[in-house]
């Protein structure tokens, strides 16, 4: 088979596995669903991997999806080492996340079983198209139907109004961001008349400056500048950075593999694909790329601030997502493509695990979520608790774990921007939400595993997980172990294959780690690890007082996640319910229905008084209000005619 | 032939069917709509791309005395609403429950129907357009009054009938208007739009058709009538009085108050004040679906919202708004009937339409509850489905022309899955509520809805199969 096929049949996978679980599965016995859910993620990997290891590229047409005059967009896929890199993160950890789900979900009755996986199997579809599309349109078509995948996950237990609400609202900001998608690429359109990526980034290919060449003056950039800021728009909504964020915390009603593959692993993260693959935009347009960067710093902290007083331990692992994302955002609003790419995964390896680790707890604790009533569980759940330890520490970015390398190289690529002053805030941000994020992932794991078990636990004797539910676990939480090596650029020696494989897509990564960034970086996993430690001391010793005592105030704000709910629910769900009620009430019926009723019945009071005929109303009602519109109609043709 | 065969059978059918015994008279119905369905498919088969021009035409002399000819053809515009148009009929007529009172008079009415909107989209002739514009809302009107459901079906008939028959009569003004101004003395369509009057006279001859065709399509704000007969009408008249008849006014526009009046500036320029009423039409029937709790009238205002996408894209002036709106009056009557169908199924099997008063059904009744996802994920235009594209291609022309009006009317993209979800999530999922639904959807409804599911996808997934067909008044410069 070649490239073009092989392109094809990752996507063709999940689509047939998700046809065969939504018309048959529930029906055929459950070993079937069991085998195909995970089985077709599977194969769509080794596909993958085929590619991977042939060093496939290339961009395929497969039809003209439409032409119209000259807005031409074909079905192309596009493979180059930026799709299979995102491919095998999202067919790799999804084929792990997936596989656990077949013990995660084994209480659900047959035909929600099976449903599950139907969402689950078009999830890796709409995922996959999104980053193999090779065009603006299917983009957008990726876009819209991993939001949709999300929606139906979100809202899998139906029968839960929160759920229900939760998926709405999901859906809904969502389709903010596609609405900015499709305006982004009305202007790409306009300014390029092309809706393909390769036609569309070869007319900009020439402004893109060499490093020893000067640049040309750039004519268009406020078009540029006003797509990437519409492009932005959908990136912010799918990864939910501020202002678009709320809908994430509350997608934690979805069962846990959800949170694990959409909410964590993959489809948040698209808003960092969609800079990268966009990076011939960003590159010249500025400000949208400064923007980038500034969400980003401002999310990761706002929501690490945000993670310190869940108490729900997926919602913590939420904030904490969106925080990390944050940090993506940063990387690559400073141009630090790779670094980037190489935070999506890492995260993708230890936030799939926290969320499946934290599954297996929330599945011998009987689908408790809050910390607060578990406690002790590190002798009870050994296998489960190492591997959060090493997901936490990740995520802190303690050495050698892999969130250590990827983060940073972050920081340090921030931080090795002095005359750019845009990337030193942002480090200062960055610096700080490292710290912090010490400080919560600490709260977290002790409040936990360690002390006594809180008198409230619901489970007494609590039983390890299945090893379907285990493996994957243990898995990914080895790959967190060592996945680091293969990019140590952090040390500021060693491999860095990330950086090396995506070079092709993204463009080389100028920074060189010195002696001040290595000293940076210890400095800062350092002090988030002393964060992490002085946890245990408030949380299970007692022995300092909560910072929370200090500052009322900051606890609430937090608590209140700075109120953006309630703001949006004021500004807009409010407005626009105000608006649709108020308006039928107020303007359809009287005004708009009521001119016409009221003409009717004008004319019939009319007929009445003056005693032209005293049978039937309609005809009447009808004859003068036509007779009416036609005598307007001609004094108005006289009038222009004359 | 065989464009006369088109409108012809179903109206020689329709009136036999009427006077038959019932009991034969939806098979009948069926295989008349079935052969009707057949041509026109095979005129679409036949039809060559590319073409500027009419094809298939048939041209006799009709009042020779003032020009008048008999005139028929079709063109990019028209082939695929004459296609859908014989679909929907042949859907209709299988959604008519046997049961139902005098069903040979109903058959026969909704078959006469059909024949008059064959005619609409066939006629190549102003006065042989404004004839069968005519024919179609006589049946129209009698099925309103003698068929129509709910507390008072003869009121929702007369403000139809006054809303439509204003309309007509302005247009009557207008085809007068035409002749007598472009002094050419011709009713040809392809001619009249090479000849364009004044300016002053575009500007009034533009208004009495606007204003018609704004009544019919509707625009905001003469969009009163349609909740209300849409709420009347019974189930199977809506599948093609809202997915056909429904797009007469729009086609109205395309087919005559665009190319006919290319540049209606006087007082004000109409060419900005239609889309500006578009971009209305989409906000405000957004809003209104979303303060509905009857799941039929929420339907009817989300049919505002769309039309206004429709005239969006015809006031784009250039060839991807167009097309996206013809495409759009396709997908649109794909969607709507399918809507209506299963808001009727769903009332049948809970005795309600309210939304609030239903809850929990998709675990008692699965499949329909899947089968109604992908509808009402259709119709919220959900990228990989059919509404998309047509929504798609309009905004990108409106954005050609006029960004903010694109922008505003990209708005409607936001509030329609907040009606949709809110009426979908409403019915379907919570905790169930009182007695459950009556049943699943029967196998028969099934395979009336699969034609329809089966092109959203298709559309969704291929639509240049449709569009490679179209031309646009942009395009054609109307076969100069």
């Amino acid at each position: 088979m070649n490239t073009s096929q092989l392109a094809l049949l990752i996507l063709l996978f999940p689509v047939a596995g998700a046809i065969l679980l939504a018309g048959r599965g529930w029906r055929l016995p459950r070993i079937v669903t069991k085998i195909v859910g995970p089985g077709v993620v599977w194969a769509s990997f080794v596909v993958t991997l085929t590619l991977f290891f042939n060093s496939a590229s290339g961009d395929f047409t497969y039809w003209t999806w439409i032409q119209s005059g000259d807005f031409n967009v074909p079905f192309n896929l596009l493979v180059d080492n930026l799709s299979i890199f995102m491919c095998l993160v999202i067919t790799g950890v999804g084929g792990l996340i997936v596989t656990y789900a077949v013990g995660y979900m084994a209480p659900e009755d047959d035909p929600s079983y099976a449903r599950f996986f139907t969402y689950m199997d078009v999830f890796v579809f709409s995922m996959l198209l999104l980053v193999l599309a090779g065009n603006f349109v299917f983009l957008i078509v990726g876009w819209a139907l991993v939001g949709l995948s999300s929606y139906f996950l979100i809202g899998f237990w139906y029968h839960r109004r929160s759920a229900v609400l939760a998926a709405r609202k999901a859906f809904v900001m969502n389709v903010i961001g596609d609405v900015g998608m499709i305006l982004g690429t009305f202007v790409i359109f306009v300014t390029y008349h092309a809706t393909t990526y390769a036609a569309v980034f070869g007319q900009l290919r020439p402004r893109i400056c060499l490093t020893y060449l000067p640049c040309p003056p750039i004519t268009d950039s406020s078009s540029l500048e006003l797509a990437a800021f519409l492009l932005l728009v959908g990136a912010v909504a799918k990864s939910a950075q501020i202002p678009l964020h709320t809908w994430l915390p509350d997608a934690m009603e979805g069962p846990t593999p959800v949170s694990a593959l959409i909410h964590a692993a993959t489809m948040v993260t698209a808003g960092v694909y969609l800079v990268g693959r966009m990076h011939p935009i960003y590159d010249v347009a500025v400000y949208a790329h400064g923007a980038v960067a500034i969400v980003g710093a401002v999310t990761a902290l706002f929501a690490a601030t945000i993670a310190i007083v869940q108490t729900d331990i997926k919602r913590v692992l939420a904030y904490s997502t969106m925080s990390q994302i944050g940090y993506m955002f940063l990387a690559v609003g400073v141009g630090a493509y790779s670094a980037g790419f190489f935070h999506l995964l890492s995260h993708a390896f230890f936030k799939a695990l926290l969320f499946m680790a934290a599954g297996n707890v929330i599945h011998a604790m009987n689908d408790e979520q809050d910390m607060r009533k578990y406690g002790g569980l590190f002798r009870q759940l050994p296998r489960t608790s190492w591997s959060f330890l090493i997901g936490s520490l990740s995520l802190v970015g303690v050495i050698p774990f892999v969130g250590f390398f990827s983060k940073e190289q972050i920081l340090g690529a921030a931080f090795s921007k002095p005359d750019d002053s845009l990337a030193l805030a942002v480090w200062v941000f960055g610096f700080i939400t490292a710290l912090v994020t010490g400080f919560y992932t600490g709260r977290m794991w002790w409040m936990s595993f360690a002390g006594k078990p809180s008198p409230e636990r619901p489970v007494e004797h609590p039983h390890e997980a299945p090893p379907v539910m285990l493996i994957p676990v243990l898995i990914l939480a080895a790959l967190a172990t060592i996945g680091g090596f293969i990019q140590t650029r952090a040390l500021g020696f060693g491999p860095r294959l990330v950086d090396d494989f995506l070079q092709t897509a993204v463009g080389k990564q100028s920074w060189e780690g010195g002696a001040s960034e290595v000293i940076a970086t210890f400095a800062t996993m350092i002090l988030a690890t002393l964060l992490f430690l002085g946890a245990y001391r408030i949380y299970i010793q007692r022995t300092w007082k909560p910072w929370s005592a200090a500052v009322p105030w900051a606890q609430r704000l937090f608590e209140r996640k700075y109120y953006f709910d309630e703001l949006y629910d004021a500004i807009f769900v409010r407005t626009m319910d105000g608006l649709a009620r108020g308006g039928l009430r107020y303007i359809e019926e009287p005004v708009i229905d009521g001119a016409v009723v009221g003409t009717g019945e004008l004319a019939e009071a009319g007929a009445h008084s003056l005693s032209l005929t005293q049978t039937g109303y309609f005809r009447n009602y009808v004859l003068v209000f036509v007779a009416g519109a036609v005598v307007v109609a001609i004094l108005v043709l006289v009038r222009v005619g004359s | 032939m065989t464009l006369t065969a088109i409108w012809l059978l179903p109206l020689v059918g329709g009136i036999l069917i009427a006077f038959i015994p019932p009991r034969f008279a939806k098979w009948l119905g069926v295989l008349v709509a079935l052969v009707t369905l057949g041509i026109s498919g095979g005129v679409a088969l036949a039809f060559a791309p590319g073409y500027h021009g009419y094809q298939f035409t048939e041209q006799v002399p009709w009042i020779p005395q003032l020009h008048v000819f008999y005139h028929l053809g079709v063109d990019g515009i028209s082939i695929w609403l004459v296609v859908l148009n014989a679909l929907l009929t042949v859907i209709a007529v299988l959604a008519t429950p046997l049961t139902m009172r005098n069903v040979n008079r109903f058959i026969g009415l909704m078959l006469a129907m059909s024949a008059g909107m064959a005619g609409v989209f066939l006629a190549v002739d102003l006065v042989l357009f404004y004839v069968f514009w005519e024919a179609m809302l006589i049946p129209a009107y009698f099925l309103l009054w003698l068929f129509g459901e709910g507390e008072r079906p003869a009121r929702a008939a007369i403000k139809f009938v006054l809303f439509t028959l204003t309309g007509s009569l302005l247009m009557l003004v207008g085809v007068i208007g035409e002749y007598v101004f472009t002094g050419q003395q011709t009713f040809d369509l392809a001619k009249l739009a090479t000849i364009a009057p004044s300016a002053n006279i575009q500007f009034g001859l533009f208004f009495v058709f606007a204003l018609a065709f704004a009544i019919k399509t509707p625009l905001f704000p003469f969009h009163s009538w349609l909740p209300s007969a849409y709420l009347a009408a019974p189930t199977p008249m809506l599948v093609t009085f809202a997915g056909v008849m429904g797009k007469a006014g729009a086609y109205g526009f395309l087919r005559i108050a665009v190319p006919l009046f290319p540049n209606p500036v006087g007082w004000w320029d109409w060419r900005w004040v239609i889309p500006s009423l578009a971009v209305a039409a989409i906000i405000w029937g957004a809003l209104m679906a979303i303060a509905q709790r009857d799941m039929k009238l929420l339907v009817a205002y989300s049919s505002v919202s769309h039309m206004g996408f429709i005239v969006l894209g015809i006031f784009a002036y250039n060839v991807q708004g167009q097309q996206g709106a013809i495409l759009q009056m396709v997908n649109h009557g794909i969607i709507i009937p399918a809507l209506f169908l299963f808001v009727a199924w769903i009332a049948d099997r809970t005795g309600t339409r309210d939304r609030s008063a239903l809850a929990g059904l998709a675990p008692r009744m699965p499949v329909m509850a899947g089968v109604f996802t992908i509808v009402v994920l259709a119709a919220l235009g959900l990228p990989g489905l059919n509404s998309f594209v047509g929504e798609f291609m309009t905004l990108l022309g409106a954005w050609e022309r006029a960004p903010v009006l694109a922008a505003i009317g990209a708005v409607g993209l936001v509030l329609a899955p907040v009606y949709m979800l809110r009426m979908f999530q409403g019915a379907m999922y919570g905790e169930p509520v009182g007695q459950g639904p009556s049943g699943d959807i029967q196998a028969g409804q099934l395979a009336l809805v699969t034609p329809l599911i089966v092109l959203m996808f298709a559309i969704g997934l291929y639509p240049y199969a449709l569009t490679q067909l179209m031309t646009s008044v942009a395009q054609a410069g109307l076969y100069k």
